[in-house]
């Protein structure tokens, strides 16, 4: 097992661990910390896949951004900590079964397609030229012009949706 | 590649050993004499006496979606910025659409009072 191999295993299984952690805590602000672990172990993931453009923007968006927006969400709701409440029921056997068959279906699925089987390569163009393409492709007529615009009002919609819904919550909150 | 990694790597190693060493080193160190006065929650003022979970403002949500909305356009612009050198005019002009249409969103949510605390 090469050294990648074995840097791989480790974020993985941090990785798995904090999702884990996540989904069986009680505490809602717990389970967004580890959330934040878990999205981390999904930048070095990128990271050891030398996409270093997407472990930065992992980082940034998830990790500043988007696990903010989680802990403030947490933040606003009442209870938290309902002791009485647990995180399993009593079908999660058959749930679990359920999900290993689900995933040994996807698996041996996937596995037919002929591209399954084919080894990473690695890209020929170094970090900083792999930005500059990137860079150029996204305001290029010929490239991605057009998704890089709607892009620009995807999130325009995201914003006032997200503060047309909350502000109007305020305003009833006060009345 | 990896090697670039691995500076942030040792970085990290370090920065999780410095405070746990501490940590670890206070707890041995230190004598332990509790009292009821040490064990207090303040040291002067009044227990908590209901749930401490309050319920906060409205505004830290609308803040961080706000901010989360301009990462992402930070996002998308840097590429461009490594590539200005190579950028024709129409490429800048396209930049600009991307940030006025984001800008227009602001100016909605800065206008509809959203931002303002009272």
């Amino acid at each position: 097992m090469s050294v990648q191999q074995l840097f791989f295993v480790v974020f993985a299984l941090i990785t798995i661990f904090s999702a884990l952690m996540v989904v069986s805590l009680r505490n809602l602000l717990h389970s967004a910390l580890w959330l934040i672990m878990a999205l981390l172990g999904v930048a070095s993931i990128f990271a050891i896949l030398e996409a270093s453009f997407f472990a930065a923007v992992q980082i940034l968006v998830y990790i500043g951004a988007i696990a903010i927006l989680i802990i403030f969400a947490v933040m606003l709701t009442h209870n938290i900590m309902s002791v009485a409440e647990t995180q399993t029921n009593r079908s999660w056997g058959i749930a679990l079964v359920m999900v290993v068959i689900i995933f040994f279906i996807i698996i041996t699925q996937i596995s037919t397609w002929p591209g399954f089987n084919t080894r990473l390569q690695a890209l020929n163009i170094p970090g900083q030229d792999a930005v500059l393409a990137f860079g150029t492709g996204l305001v290029d007529p010929q490239g991605f012009a057009l998704p890089f615009e709607t892009a620009s009002v995807l999130l325009l919609a995201a914003l006032l949706g997200g503060v047309f819904i909350a502000f109007d919550q305020r305003r009833e909150k006060k009345s | 590649m990896l090697n670039q990694w691995l500076y942030i790597g040792i970085f990290v190693v370090i920065s999780l050993a410095l405070p746990a060493v501490a940590i670890l080193l206070a707890r041995i160190l230190s004598p332990k004499k509790p009292n009821k006065i040490k064990n207090s929650a303040y040291e002067c003022g009044m227990e908590t006496y209901d749930k401490t979970w309050v319920q906060f403002r409205i505004q830290y949500y609308l803040y961080a979606l706000v901010f989360l909305i301009f990462d992402v356009e930070t996002v998308f612009l840097f590429p461009i910025a490594v590539a200005y050198n190579q950028a024709t005019l129409f490429m800048v002009i396209e930049a600009i659409i991307f940030i006025s249409i984001l800008f227009g969103g602001f100016l909605y949510v800065w206008r509809k009072g959203a931002l303002s605390w009272y």
